[in-house]
């Protein structure tokens, strides 16, 4: 029996995807056994693609219309770039009009309160769902108190990520599972070294340096936490336990990870699986 | 005016006055005006209620009444008797679920439940009005919308119909509107097979 453990664009396209998503996603999981993630892929979700939908649910509360929303986020303003957050206004635009064309046209300050509505219950759900459908296992030893997403009494959405304490040996089990899995992490450094100049691109010119500076540190000493975002999928890699089948849509960068670890690999193919400097989601 | 000559009473009223800001004397005078204006301008306005009476069989000759004066009723009778938006969302979904759960007893292979399905819907699609009213019933209005947007231009399954009528079911059954609700709802609407991220699949055209 095979068990597959999540890497966060798999659990992000199981848990806040459509279901053509969630179901291209399930065909790299096995059939039979357990699904499990893990605290440090949840704590890479809400830092990145949980973070985007909750900025551009309170970014909406800048404007006074969908229409507007729309225009600033296709502006080329830097904050509406991660994650092509502009792609979900677009995708509403679509679905605006096709309700529209059968129910009649909405007012602009409608359009902009619906997205909000249902921004709001995707994050609320998604953190919840990723809690809730998957065992979570915690090797790293990564924070495992996040709180939830929360709407406040101004409406916005807030939730608190103690990012500032990454790094810090008080807080941060990261440098224990490096001094424990020493071996691997240099092995992956060493081994994303020797890629062809073809397949390193600067994330993975980032992991190596990443890697290097964790291992560079004395027990005790605190580290950049910024150098443990860099390495988040060699660490994923490395914290997928044995007898588990990394689960990805992010061929490009866990094929060469999985081949140095010797770890199984299964490769969701979707429409948004590795793309060139955006974020597999 | 010289403040010499002022009390300090005087002084404070003076400051509550000049500072610009909400203060509760100004919010007791800005009460006391808008009661004066009402009573003296705008007189509350009556309203005599008429029912029509007719009969397709026998036309104007008809025995008794042709109009019937139901009652006559103040402004404020009314404006109570409409509610707020939110009772006013409660009786509209507790109608569409009565809608919903007769549709669903209809064999999907008779006219009659595609017909019925057209109808549900649409009235699905009207609960546009709502959105606003409050962060809980917009999300409520904004996954049953999605729900309407999934079977555009195709066939509603049963257990999609069935599916609404139990998410309706909790609105309607709720004691409080809160986003557990909201939650039980998208849950009910899935298992119908209603997916809540269907806009998300416009994305992909979109990258």
């Amino acid at each position: 029996m095979a068990n597959s453990f999540l890497d966060s664009s798999v659990l992000i396209g199981l848990v806040f995807r459509h279901a053509g998503e969630r179901a291209a996603c399930r065909t790299a999981l096995s059939d039979d056994g357990a699904t499990v993630s893990s605290r440090y892929v949840i704590f890479e979700v809400a830092r990145g693609f949980l973070r985007s939908l909750i900025a551009l649910h309170n970014y909406s509360f800048e404007f006074d219309s969908f229409a507007d929303l729309h225009r600033a986020a296709h502006s080329g303003q830097q904050r509406f770039r991660p994650y092509s957050m502009h792609t979900w206004l677009g995708a509403f635009d679509d679905y605006f009009a096709v309700l529209e064309a059968e129910d009649g046209v909405s007012s602009e300050v409608l359009k902009l309160e619906e997205l909000r509505a249902k921004l709001r219950v995707w994050i609320r759900r998604g953190w919840l769902r990723m809690h809730r459908d998957f065992s979570l296992l915690n090797e790293i030893d990564c924070r495992d108190d996040l709180a939830p997403p929360a709407s406040r009494g101004d409406q916005r959405v807030d939730q608190r990520l103690p990012d500032e304490e990454c790094g810090q040996p008080e807080a941060c089990g990261l440098q224990e599972f490096i001094r424990s899995r020493k071996s691997d992490v240099e092995s992956v450094a060493a081994g994303l070294e020797t890629l062809p100049p073809s397949q390193k691109d600067k994330e993975t010119v980032n992991r190596i340096e990443g890697l290097r500076h964790l291992l560079g540190k004395s027990p005790g000493e605190p580290f950049v936490g910024r150098q443990c975002y860099n390495c988040g999928d060699a660490l994923i890699c490395m914290e997928a336990p044995i007898g588990h089948t990394i689960a990805t849509k992010n061929r490009r960068h866990f094929e060469p990870l999985a081949r140095i670890l010797s770890k199984p690999l299964a490769v969701a193919e979707t429409a948004r699986s590795t793309i060139q400097g955006v974020p597999p989601v | 005016m010289d403040s010499q000559t002022l009390s300090q009473t005087s002084r404070q009223i003076e400051a509550l006055l000049d500072s610009g800001e909400k203060n509760p004397l100004v919010d007791f005078l800005r009460q006391e005006s808008s009661h004066q204006i009402e009573a003296k301008g705008a007189v509350p306005s009556n309203y005599d209620i008429f029912a029509i009476r007719r009969n397709d069989q026998f036309g104007d000759e008809i025995f008794g009444p042709k109009r019937l004066h139901v009652g006559t009723y103040s402004e404020e009778t009314l404006y109570g008797a409409a509610g707020s938006p939110v009772v006013r969302f409660r009786s509209v979904i507790q109608a569409l679920k009565v809608r919903v759960e007769r549709t669903a007893s209809v064999s999907p292979e008779e006219l009659e439940y595609g017909h019925q399905a057209a109808l549900v819907w649409a009235e699905v699609g009207r609960l546009k009005e709502f959105i606003g009213t409050s962060s809980v019933v917009s999300e409520i209005v904004a996954e049953l919308r999605t729900a309407r947007f999934q079977f555009l231009g195709k066939d509603t399954p049963t257990a999609a119909m069935r599916a609404v009528g139990v998410a309706l079911g909790l609105v309607t059954q709720a004691n409080r509107f809160d986003t557990s609700l909201v939650d039980r709802l998208v849950e009910a609407l899935e298992e119908g097979g209603i997916d809540s991220l269907a806009p998300d699949a416009l994305r992909d055209s979109h990258g």
